[in-house]
């Protein structure tokens, strides 16, 4: 009688359990969808996407395309950057920056459909110091645009952040630079500010001074700042979720050798976890109740339990495989897939950390794939499009874009949007 | 008499009309400042709600606020105050691009008193005026504060199209004489690389000024990164004035000494290790000497990886102890004076611990010195040890 109660009250315990892990679930997903921006479906309000992870909403994308079929339209951009675009109603939103110290910065918006320039704002940034490692051709227009539908927040390496409303009109600024101290990552400043609840979160990780500030998206003032004095240059950009258990809004930040959970209220340390490398570029995102942080070079993908955890229970897996530099990984059927800086696809169960596959697909990145109409879109450095079917990975297209890409491309309006070193694409299919 | 008083008096009329005009230009000029007044308040008290308001006002005037908007310029410094001007100047004039009067405006970049910003935006603004204006008004820039960096730039972008076209002897005599004349380190590395080659070039170290010739010694333990609070007995010694570099220390069992290091010709930093073993958790210190003839006032520009702490002549002049910093030209500057004779420096850098097992230090700066020597216009000093 004793073990049979035993056993049901096992089976009782392993269905709440599993209740609670379903609750947990819904409670993660719910609380990204509260804290998401209230944009259009089709919208594309980060450079990851409005769900900051990769993934569109879009039919009929076309898995090739060339000079006479494919391109819905092309336009020169009026300078040089490597922001990601993002796309708020009709609108397709990026950064450029001119001048001889790329001081000249500009927020650039063209009509999705036309390709035609609706506005152009421009003002002029701080002057960098000498950064050795900072490489010219990419300007200081590299983090990219966020918006909540209703304003777009532009931040640029230089230091300067501004708010812009639909019509490029402007609502504030920020320098930095000024504020605070000259930026100084080494390589330039890439991380993207985040727009959540109200407030925009700015990482700046940096090589002596680095810290994270909350600014209000009214009125652009300083709500807190947080000192990270033991943290060194990064690149990631924040990712913010509610925790399922506290309800606590939390921002994620990854680099120097671990990944840091803060308040985002009051931007107090609520966990750290160790494992991450020492440089991160790559943005987490969330699978169920797991955070999913990649980091390296020579770094792991580490899965960390989200809620109330203690730091014996927090690492569910890590892994060494596939770990690259600059791309952000994407999530697919469970697994997450990564190529990497080299162009090897590495695919890894969410579940258990453990390779499921590895796919050569050639090239050099620093764009991140995105997701679409069950295929996954990879851009590399010399500007070939792969494009592999989201369950099997057979690739079903290659394309060549003619030139450079280093940003990571944007999915509305059944197309995508692929910003080259020159050019600014639209890729879909005729109608 | 009748012609004479014919002239005079059409002389008084047109005097008369000038100075009304000039009144009426004035008292427009002034109308527009005080249409500003409510933006210029809303600057001052820096409330963005305030600020969008009088911008959307006063991107709406005339060109005629153009010259008054672009005075307020001088007045702020911040690109972030400066950026709610130069918005709205944009506005203004993509609108009323054809009704711009260049000749009021070119005074305002020609004028080197007022202030590098506020000049490039008037430049911008002739530029779109006039395409092509830039190119013309830099030939005129290098001895221009501001621009002469510009100036530079495009001179050395004229001279690799030359050397592009296949005038390699041309463009080569251009580069060198730019050489001489660069005084930013940017351009004088850029310069230098393209031809290094050529004989009888002054030396990079010489035209930046850099400290090239070290002796070295380390790695002294941290201990768990508390290196730069920590005082070493090198660094008791050097303030005691008793530092012998022949001197050897014991460190866990074993002896190091100072061992002489030249920066390579091509190269503006020292590495630490390549002479010294690397280790993480550690502190290398570097000493040097250089000889001045005269008292002078110069400017150091110091940088290490990942701390540095810098003295001269037993002064702790650069205390920068704070880890993660990459090693690049000119982070740390300050102002000393350097007396007549020989003055010592003595430079202390420190690594961190690395990151256990997310990976070794990955990308870490490795232990690295820069020190250059400018006069007080930035152009690097010639100093023998």
């Amino acid at each position: 009688m004793m073990l049979n109660q035993t056993k049901l009250n096992c089976k009782t315990m392993a269905i709440a359990r599993g209740n609670l892990r379903l609750l947990m679930l819904f409670s993660s997903l719910s609380c990204i969808l509260f804290l998401m921006p209230t944009g259009n479906a089709a919208d594309w309000l980060s450079w990851r996407g409005s769900n900051y992870d990769g993934i569109g909403e879009a039919l009929n994308l076309p898995a090739s395309w060339n000079e006479s079929e494919g391109i819905l339209w092309q336009r020169p951009l009026p300078s040089t950057g490597y922001s990601s675009p993002i796309v708020i109603g009709d609108q397709v939103v990026l950064t450029t920056s001119d001048g001889l110290d790329y001081t000249e910065l500009y927020v650039v918006s063209l009509n999705a459909f036309s390709g035609e320039l609706n506005w152009k704002t421009k003002f002029f940034g701080s002057k960098l110091p000498f950064l050795s490692q900072f490489a010219k051709e990419l300007g200081t227009a590299v983090p990219s645009c966020v918006s909540d539908g209703q304003n777009i927040v532009a931040m640029f390496s230089t230091g300067e952040v501004c708010c812009l409303d639909l019509s490029g009109n402007p609502l504030w600024f920020r320098s930095l630079g000024v504020d605070y101290a000259p930026f100084t990552n080494d390589y330039g400043a890439a991380s993207s500010p985040v727009i959540a609840a109200g407030k925009v979160f700015v990482s700046v990780d940096q090589d002596g001074g680095s810290y994270v500030l909350a600014l209000s998206l009214e009125d652009g003032k300083t709500i807190w700042k947080r000192d990270r004095p033991e943290i060194g240059d990064n690149w990631a950009t924040p990712f913010v979720y509610r925790c399922p258990s506290t309800q606590k809004l939390c921002l994620i930040n990854s680099g120097s050798y671990m990944i840091e959970c803060l308040d985002a209220q009051s931007g107090e340390t609520l966990w750290t976890q160790s494992g991450a490398a020492r440089l991160c570029a790559p943005t987490p995102f969330i699978y169920q109740d797991l955070l999913i942080s990649t980091s390296g070079p020579g770094g792991q993908t580490l899965a960390v339990r989200l809620g109330d955890q203690s730091p014996e229970n927090r690492l569910v897996w890590k892994s060494p495989k596939g770990t690259g530099f600059l791309p952000s990984g994407i999530q697919v059927d469970g697994n997450y897939l990564h190529s990497g800086d080299r162009g090897i696809l590495t695919v890894l169960s969410l579940k258990t950390g453990s390779e499921v596959a590895q796919k050569r697909i050639g090239g050099s990145y620093r764009a991140s794939p995105v997701m679409a109409d069950g295929k996954i879109y990879f851009l590399s450095l010399e500007g070939t499009a792969t494009v592999l079917e989201s369950k099997t990975l057979e690739i079903l297209g290659v394309s060549s874009m003619g030139e450079k890409v280093g940003a990571s491309p944007a999915v509305a309006h059944d197309s995508l949007f692929i910003r080259g070193e020159k050019h600014l694409f639209r890729i879909g299919v005729k109608r | 008499m009748l012609i004479f008083r014919f002239v005079l008096s059409h002389i008084l009329i047109s005097a008369s009309l000038f100075a009304q005009s000039f009144d009426e230009e004035r008292e427009q000029q002034m109308r527009f400042r005080e249409l500003l007044t409510p933006f210029q308040q809303a600057l001052k008290e820096r409330d963005p709600i305030q600020l969008r308001m009088q911008w959307l006002v006063v991107s709406q005037l005339d060109e005629h606020v153009l010259i008054p908007l672009l005075d307020l310029c001088e007045e702020y410094s911040s690109p972030a105050e400066m950026a709610w001007i130069t918005t709205a100047i944009d506005k203004i004039t993509s609108r009323s691009l054809n009704d711009l009067e260049f000749e009021k405006l070119e005074p305002l970049l020609m004028d080197t008193k007022r202030s590098g910003r506020g000049r490039r935006v008037v430049l911008s603004i002739l530029e779109q005026i006039k395409p092509g204006y830039r190119d013309g008004f830099l030939l005129s820039a290098e001895l221009d504060p501001e621009f002469h960096r510009d100036y530079m730039s495009s001179q050395i972008d004229k001279a690799v199209q030359i050397r592009d076209q296949g005038n390699v002897g041309e463009a080569t005599r251009k580069l060198t004489q730019l050489y001489d004349r660069a005084v930013d380190a940017e351009q004088i590395i850029s310069i230098y690389n393209m031809i290094k080659e050529q004989p009888d070039l002054v030396s990079l170290h010489e035209r930046l000024g850099l400290i090239s010739e070290w002796k070295v010694i380390g790695p002294f333990p941290s201990e768990k990164a508390r290196g730069p609070e920590q005082t070493y007995p090198v660094e008791i010694q050097y303030l005691n004035k008793q530092l012998d570099l022949s001197q050897s220390y014991d460190v866990d069992g074993k002896s190091i000494g100072w061992i002489a290091f030249k920066i390579a010709k091509d190269v503006t930093s020292l590495k630490f290790g390549q002479v010294l073993a690397g280790r993480n958790d550690s502190v290398y210190f570097a000493s040097t000497s250089v000889h001045s003839d005269v008292i002078k006032r110069v400017e150091l520009l110091a940088s290490g990886g990942e701390t540095i702490q810098l003295w001269h002549n037993g002064v702790l002049v650069i205390d920068a102890p704070f880890y993660n910093q990459r090693p690049r030209l000119d982070r740390h500057r300050c102002l000393v004076e350097l007396k007549e004779g020989d003055n010592t420096f003595l430079a202390k850098v420190c690594i961190g611990e690395g990151g256990g097992e997310g990976g070794g230090r990955g990308g870490a700066p490795a232990g690295e010195l820069i020190l250059r020597i400018v006069d007080e216009n930035g152009k690097g000093l010639i100093l023998k040890p």
